[in-house]
Parts: structure tokens; sequence; C-alpha cells
């Protein structure tokens, strides 16, 4: 009997333990957050209201926008939200300077202005986003308040300003200070990831594990991992600590992640193509060579996971990098064998040095990466700081796409302001500013409505709290700390929903609309006409928003599929045009940042996305065949071989542009001659391979139906 | 320098100027202390770099303003 007691007991006790390790890791870093965010939001009003500023609810509503759960986050938010509202400031000065009183001009004057700052945000899709959108609004903001007064708009520039950073100052001592939580650690651990990820589906593609279509969606994965990272390394560069020594190391980590990916790449489909075709020896000749390099990327059951295993690996490389020529003098002597045997083709044993070629400079990319992922937790080392690096990836949305986001928050603005100027309804000054808002905050997501709805939902949840609050609680309140009683309950409900990630949405919208309804203040005023006004003119701002999106352009948005295509074809045609002498890294973002697009967009891997990826896959093997192509011609005389050289790049740069079955194989022949004409140049061996390579992936199979069939079959599969 | 200066007709307090040195100051020493590793020897270097703006603000404004 007492033994059943005592194992119940003892049970229970386990119970309540785990309950209290999960509790401790998932719900105690919510609360933290929470209390810290109240914290600061209550200090930020204590002393907007001990300075006596005009709206204390400014200060308290920058803390819940850039309460952000890490520090380096938060502090990148806060620095972009400080220039884009001076800037803004600056706009509203300068429009109300040259048009006093001219509702019309003014609205168009802003309507114009928000064009040029939503395109701007839709471009970048980063933290440098949401200073674009914030000095579009700020200039409304202070502007159209200012319509009838304008002497007060100085003032309100002023207040909005202080207002501003007096919220953003309170928050970042106090996230910085109070248990702060870094993003390095997590950086760390994607960094390791990655490499992990990387070494993985080498071994396995050189094990023929992976299909085709697996390799694609790894591919893309990749695009998206490398993209957070880059923006986790800007976040993080914010923090105090070692992380910002390591930046320019994780900054060539990431590069050499992607070159050594996109010549992977290019010598696997080479080998799969020659599979392909009949009897081609090589693949097997290669395999011995692809076994070696597999088994040396493990280090006990698996590839390295952290720095120190990742040295085994380096030492591993160093040794197979010193019998490499060996080896491959062996692979070439077996080659010279059978060839003998057999009849020998030109096409295959340019094959064979092309795959030479590509598995060398894999070996040699793969050493770079290891070097710096093993050099990674090291602060001493110099030998990246040393070297120039090439211009770090930058995301940037097709032009096409930023211009209709401006668009469509300019015509937004217009409809709205002069609805507003036309009712005659006060408060609809709030649609307005809420419309701009959110039109220029949803403009870089890949779906802008699964930004609004959670607003949305959260500023319907919080209208008639917010009356509670205001009318049956504060009007019963003295002083400050009731004040600050009264609000709490209601808005730590909102910062918890900011901190767990899947109702982080509505949680700032309910904060958002919290606060400015509330609107506390040193001498408080209780209008529920003025309330209901006020909160339904909100509403439907951001409805508006939400409505513009699905009215005007809706297919325009970050990763629409049929414009990530026609960018990828664009690029490839840069590709043979550009003089940029990093042009390699940037050809190499650009594909990746828009291969990233097509991730974050909307729907799953279906064959429209696989054959678009695939299609980028092969784009990018070619432009980069093409750029080395480029480096070598220019040490080629001028002559008959030089004009067969341009004309390869002319006709390339002709297929990019208007890509056709006709142009395609009349590239395909002038590299034919191209390559027999080029076979006594001094660098001829360069040169051939990488024509080779440019020729065996122009027919490749991706590349067969006409690229823009894709969209004609599937009218809807933007 | 005065409690206010006056820029293009504006009143600027003074402290608002030497905020912005003292950002500048900071940006400087805070570089110079990640780079010799200064914050492997902090406890809490987001407190350590708080109060070292608090002290770089506070003692500029303490030598410039009479």
């Amino acid at each position: 009997m007492s033994d059943i007691a005592n194992a119940s007991a003892v049970g229970a006790v386990s119970r309540l333990r785990d309950a209290l390790v999960d509790w401790k890791v998932h719900e105690l870093p919510r609360w933290l957050f929470v209390a810290k965010t109240l914290l600061a939001a209550f200090l930020a009003l204590w002393i907007a209201f001990r300075l006596g500023f005009e709206s204390p609810r400014s200060a308290m509503l920058t803390v819940f926008i850039v309460a952000l759960p890490s520090s380096g986050q938060a502090l990148e938010k806060s620095v972009y939200r400080m220039i884009g509202t001076l800037v803004g400031c600056i706009a509203a000065l300068t429009f109300m300077g040259l048009f006093p009183q001219q509702a019309r001009l003014l609205f168009l004057a802003l309507a114009i202005w928000a064009f040029l700052c939503t395109a701007g945000a839709a471009r970048m899709r980063n933290a440098k986003s949401y200073g674009f959108v914030l000095a579009g609004y700020t200039a409304c903001l202070i502007a159209l308040p200012a319509l009838n007064r304008p002497l007060d708009i100085f003032d309100n520039a002023v207040a909005r300003v202080t207002e501003i950073s007096l919220g953003i100052l309170c928050y970042a001592l106090i996230n910085d200070v109070l248990f702060p939580v870094h993003r390095s650690n997590l950086l760390v651990q994607k960094v390791r990831a990655l490499y992990f990820d990387f070494a993985t589906m080498c071994r396995a593609t050189l094990e023929h594990q992976l299909s085709r279509a697996d390799l694609e969606s790894r591919h893309l994965r990749f695009a998206a991992d490398v993209a957070g990272l880059e923006s986790e390394r800007s976040a993080a560069v914010m923090e105090a600590g070692e992380i910002r020594l390591r930046s320019r190391r994780l900054h060539a980590f990431n590069v050499a992640t992607m070159a050594a990916l996109t010549t992977f790449h290019t010598l696997h489909q080479l080998m799969e193509r020659m599979r392909n075709r009949v009897a081609s020896p090589i693949p097997e000749l290669m395999q011995p060579l692809f076994n070696r390099f597999a088994d040396m990327m493990l280090v006990g059951d698996g590839p390295a996971r952290t720095a120190i295993e990742a040295a085994i690996t380096r030492s591993r490389l160093e040794d197979l990098l010193q019998n490499l020529p060996a080896m491959i003098a062996h692979v070439r002597n077996a080659y010279a064998a059978q060839a003998e045997s057999q009849q020998a083709d030109e096409s295959q044993r340019l094959d064979l040095d092309t795959a030479i070629e590509l598995f060398e400079r894999f070996a040699d990319e793969c050493r770079a990466l290891v070097a710096i992922y093993v050099e990674l937790p090291n602060n001493n080392a110099n030998d990246v700081e040393a070297k120039r690096l090439p211009p770090s990836y930058s995301a940037s949305t097709p032009p096409m796409l930023s211009l209709a986001a401006g668009l469509r928050n300019m015509l937004a603005l217009l409809i709205i302001a002069f609805a507003w100027y036309a009712l005659n309804w006060q408060s609809a000054i709030n649609a307005v500013l809420m419309t701009t808002v959110f039109c220029g905050l949803a403009a870089s997501a890949p779906a802008p409505e699964r930004v609004i709805q959670p607003i949305m939902k959260g500023f319907l949840i919080a209208a008639p709290l917010a009356f509670i609050c205001a009318f049956l609680v504060l009007n019963q309140s003295e002083g400050f700390i009731a004040l600050v009683l009264g609000m709490l309950p209601f808005i730590a409900i909102g910062v918890y929903m900011i901190a767990v990630p899947s109702l982080a949405g509505v949680g700032t919208g309910f904060c958002l609309m919290f606060a400015q309804m509330v609107a506390p203040e040193n001498v408080m005023r209780f209008d529920v006409s003025n309330f209901i006004n006020d909160s339904m003119a909100q509403i439907s701002g951001v409805a508006i928003a939400g409505l513009m999106f699905t009215i005007i352009l809706p297919e325009h948005r970050p990763g629409s599929r049929r414009h990530v295509h026609a960018a990828l074809w664009h690029e490839a045609e840069m590709a043979c045009t550009d003089t940029s002498p990093h042009l390699r890294h940037e050809f190499e973002n650009r594909m990746r940042d828009l291969l990233s697009q097509l991730n974050a967009a909307a729907g799953g891997f279906d064959e429209t996305k696989r054959s678009i990826v695939s299609q980028a896959m092969t784009l990018l093997e070619i432009g980069h065949a093409l750029i080395a192509l480029r480096t070598h011609v220019q040490y080629v005389p001028q002559g008959a071989a030089m004009t067969t050289l341009s004309n390869v790049i002319d006709s390339l740069a002709t297929w990019f542009r208007e890509p056709n079955a006709k142009s395609r194989y009349a590239t395909a022949d002038a590299i034919d001659i191209a390559i027999s004409a080029c076979a006594t140049l001094p660098n001829a061996q360069r040169l051939q391979s990488n024509l080779h390579l440019i020729r065996t992936s122009l027919l490749d199979e991706a590349l067969d139906d006409d690229p823009h069939a894709i969209f004609k079959e599937m009218p809807h599969a933007t | 320098m005065p409690r206010e200066v006056e820029i293009f007709g504006v009143l600027v307090p003074g402290l608002l100027l030497i905020g912005l040195l003292a950002v500048a100051v900071q940006y400087g020493v805070d570089w110079l202390c990640s780079h010799y590793g200064v914050y492997r020897h902090v406890w809490h270097s987001a407190l350590f770099r708080a109060a070292l703006f608090a002290c770089v603000w506070g003692g500029l404004s303490f030598l410039l303003i009479h």
C-alpha cells in the first residue's frame, strides 16, 4: 500500500519537475520579455509625463514597436526607426513649407513621397526597409494634422522625434541591461547547421542518394539559409562583444558556402548528363575520387558538427589535396588506356578536362570554406581581415515589384486622403495614417495578407478592451501608479502575444491599438464619441490597406513567380555584359537572393516552382562558366579566335534576352565553332572547358521547353 | 558652450549636441573595446556599454558646459 503511494508520489514529483523544466525553457523567457517590455514602456511613459510631453503615448507605442526578443534585432530596428523618423520629419517640413494650406497639393506631394518610400521598402526586404516605411509614414503623421494650422508643424515634428527617441532609449537600456538575450548564440547554431547540411548534401550526392527534385528543393533551402544568416549577422553586429570581430569572417563563410555550392552543383550536373548520355566512361573513372572526397568529409559517423571537429576535416582535406595531382594523373591514364581501345572522341576528352577542373575548383573552395569555419571561433585570426572581401549579400526585389508596391501605397493614400477631405470626418485622419503604415509595412512581405490579418485581429480585440480600460477602470484611478496598475493587465496580454511567434502579429496590433486608444495623458480626456470615431477609423484604415493589396496589382508581390523568373533571365543577361570587378559574387548573390524570394513566397514546392528552380540552377552554371570565360577572353589576342569567342558571348546575350529554340541552337553552334577555333591559343584548355561547360548546360533538359511556357499553361500559377 | 545653441533660428539644447558628439566618441571607444577583446573580461557587456556611454556623455557635458 505504502509502496503504491510512494510510487505515485514519486511520479507526481517527477511530473512536477518535468512541468517546471518545461516552463523554464518555454515560458520563462516569454515572461521575462513581458516584464522587460512593460518596465520599459512605463518608464518611457513616466519620463514623458514628468517632462510634460505632448503625447506620452507615442513614447510608449515606440517601446511596443521595437520590442523584439533579441537585443541585436531591437537595436537594429531602433536605429532604422530613428533614421526614418528624422528623414520623415525633414520631408514633412519641406512639403509644408512648399504648400502651406494647400490640401490637394500637399496630398499629392505626400503621395509621391509615400510612393518613393514604399518602393524603397519593398526593394530592401530587411531592417532597412523599416526605415523607409517610417520615413513615408512620419511625413504624413506630422504634415496631415497640421493641415489647417501650419505654424504648429515644427512643434509637432520636435515632439514626435523627442517621443520616439525617448521610447527607443528606454527600451534599448532595459532590454540590453536586464537579462539580455543575445543573437550571437543562435548565429553559432545556424553556422553549424549550414555547414552540416552542406556537407551532408555533398556526401549524399557524391554517393548518388539524392534525386534531382530533392536536390533542387535543398538548393532552394540553402538560398533561404544563406539569406537568413546574412540578416542575422546584420542584427548581431549591433550587440556588444566578440560577434563584431567575427562579422567579416561570417561574411566570408557565407561567400565561400555559396561559391562551393555552385561549383558542386555544376560538377554534379555535368556528371548526371554524362551518365544519362550513352556509355560515357568518365563518371565511372571519377567515382573513386568522389568516394575519397565523401569519406574525407566524415568525422566519426557524420560531417563535422563544430569548428573543433572541422579542424579534423581540414587536416584530412589538406592531405587529400596533396594527393590530388597523383589521383588525377591516375584517372587520366586510365582514360587514355580506355580511349586507345575504343574510338577516342573529342567531346569526351573535353568532358574529362572540364570534370577534373571543376573537381579541383570544388576541392579548393571546400578547403577555403572549412578553413574559415575552423577559424570562426578564433579571435586572433587576421587572415580574412587582411583580404578584401566582395560586397556583402544584399536583398533586392525586382524593380517592377517594388514600383508596384509604391504605386499601390500612393493610390491608397490619395484615395483615402481625398475621402477624408471630402467627408469632413475628423477622425478619418487615423485611417489615412494606418493605411499608409500598413501598405508600407506589408509591401516587402511575400504574402501581405499574412501580415495584415493578424494586425486586424489584434485591433479588433483591443478596441473593446481599450474601451473597458479607459471608461471603466482608468476614470476611477488617480495618479501614475493607479494608471499603471489599470493598464498593466491588458498590456501584459498583448506583450505576451508578441513573445509567442504564432501570435506576434496579433500582439503587435493589440498593443498599438490599445496604447493609441487609451491615450494616457497628463490631463486625461474621456470622450466616448471621440473614442468610437477614432477606433472605427483606425480599424477601417487597416482594412483598407488589406483591400488595396487585393485590388491594386494583386499579383505584384515579392516572390511572384513570373517576376522572379524574368529577373533570373535578366541576371543571366547581365552576366554577359556587366563589367563590375566582383561580377562573380554579385551574380551569385543576386541569383541566390531571387531563389530565396521564391522560397519565401506562398505555395508549396510544386511543378512550376520546381521548373523555375531547375532553370535557375542551370542559368547559374552557365553564368559562372560565362563569367570565367569572359575573364580568360581578356588575354586572347585579336584575331579569328577572338571573333568567334565574342560571337558566343553575343549570341548567349541574345538568347537570354529572348529565349527560344532557334537562338539556343545558334548559340550551341557558335560554341562549337569557338571550341575548334581556340585550340591553338595558349590558354586553350581553360577556354575550351568553360565553353564546353556552357554548351552542355545550354542543352540541359531543364531548358528544353520554351522557358516562358511554364506560365502559359497555368495562368494562375503566379 | 552655452546651454542652448542657435542653429538656423532654432534653439537646440547644448546637451543634445554633446549627446551626438558622445555617440560618435562611444562608437570609436566601442570599436576599440571589441577589437582588443575588452568585452571578454567584462561580466555584463551590455551594462558596461550603457554605463560607458553615460560616463562619456556626462564627462563631455561636465567639461564643455559651464
